[in-house]
């Protein structure tokens, strides 16, 4: 991504949305217990891709799972914004997930120069 | 690998313990200014990477100094950590330390979220210190500005 030259905000926005989508692969997909996450990126012109994918539960709803404040979590600690701050910081989420086989969230972004 | 796990426990054994009672607060607080000078003899690891919270008391506020990192791998700990201080003292106000924390994201603001919510309950309030301009834009985009007072300085937030 450095050969972009991003700005230091740019660089923050896809750490956090690669945060985010890592956080759900943990939670969510392998449901805590552990597994491989797949990150891999790729960069077209001044946009970067990046793909973070997981072989876990999957998701049955993921329109319901992308709503904001949308959170399966019982203890109240989950904000439920993972797919927002995704969506807030990159020009485009798309996510492809089929139950009990995995989720992969593909994410683009255009780096200013 | 071993020799490398064995110093990374070396270096992270500085957690404080807790066997809070009112009186351990002076405790904690000399324990917490002992992890202070043996991280620094340690090469000053608190300040590069240091993964867990420190919790401080003056009166009935509770100042938690939060890590570098806040993400869902290190914010594991700090609900139960001040339900367990909670339980056991007398706290009307938390105040968040953000001065060392240079990344958090949606994990952050659950967990502040749900402080937030806990001391509503009890008729308690919630602030912010030092916090910089990555965690600045998290905090506004989850909302957690409206609920808390942002404070500059340590001091501003613990006189209100």
């Amino acid at each position: 991504m450095a050969r972009l030259d991003p700005t230091l905000e740019e660089m923050e926005d896809v750490k956090t949305a690669v945060s985010e989508a890592v956080t759900n692969a943990v939670i969510h997909g392998y449901q805590g217990k552990g597994g491989i996450i797949y990150i891999e990126v790729t960069v077209e012109g001044q946009e970067i891709t990046v793909s973070i994918r997981d072989t876990g539960v999957g998701i049955t709803d993921i329109k319901q799972a992308m709503e904001p404040m949308f959170t399966t979590d019982p203890d109240g600690v989950r904000s439920g914004m993972g797919f927002s701050f995704m969506e807030a910081f990159m020009d485009q989420v798309e996510v492809k997930s089929e139950p009990d086989k995995g989720t992969a969230v593909i994410m683009k972004k255009k780096i200013s120069r | 690998m071993a020799e490398f796990e064995k110093t990374l426990q070396k270096k992270h054994i500085f957690v404080v313990s807790f066997f809070i009672h009112p009186d351990y607060f002076r405790h904690i607080k000399n324990t917490l200014l002992w992890c202070y000078g043996q991280t620094i003899r340690n090469g000053g690891v608190l300040h590069m990477n240091q993964p867990h919270f420190t919790y401080e008391a003056e009166g009935h506020t509770l100042i938690v100094h939060l890590p570098e990192e806040l993400d869902h791998h290190n914010c594991s700990g700090l609900k139960y950590e001040t339900d367990l201080i909670l339980s056991e003292n007398y706290i009307r106000r938390i105040i968040f330390d953000f001065s060392r924390t240079r990344f958090m994201d949606s994990s952050g603001i659950g967990i502040l979220l749900n402080r937030y919510k806990q001391m509503a309950l009890s008729g308690g309030n919630v602030a912010i210190y030092g916090a910089g301009s990555q965690a600045l834009r998290i905090l506004k985009m989850g909302g957690i500005l409206k609920l808390m007072k942002l404070y500059d300085s340590k001091e501003a937030a613990v006189t209100g």
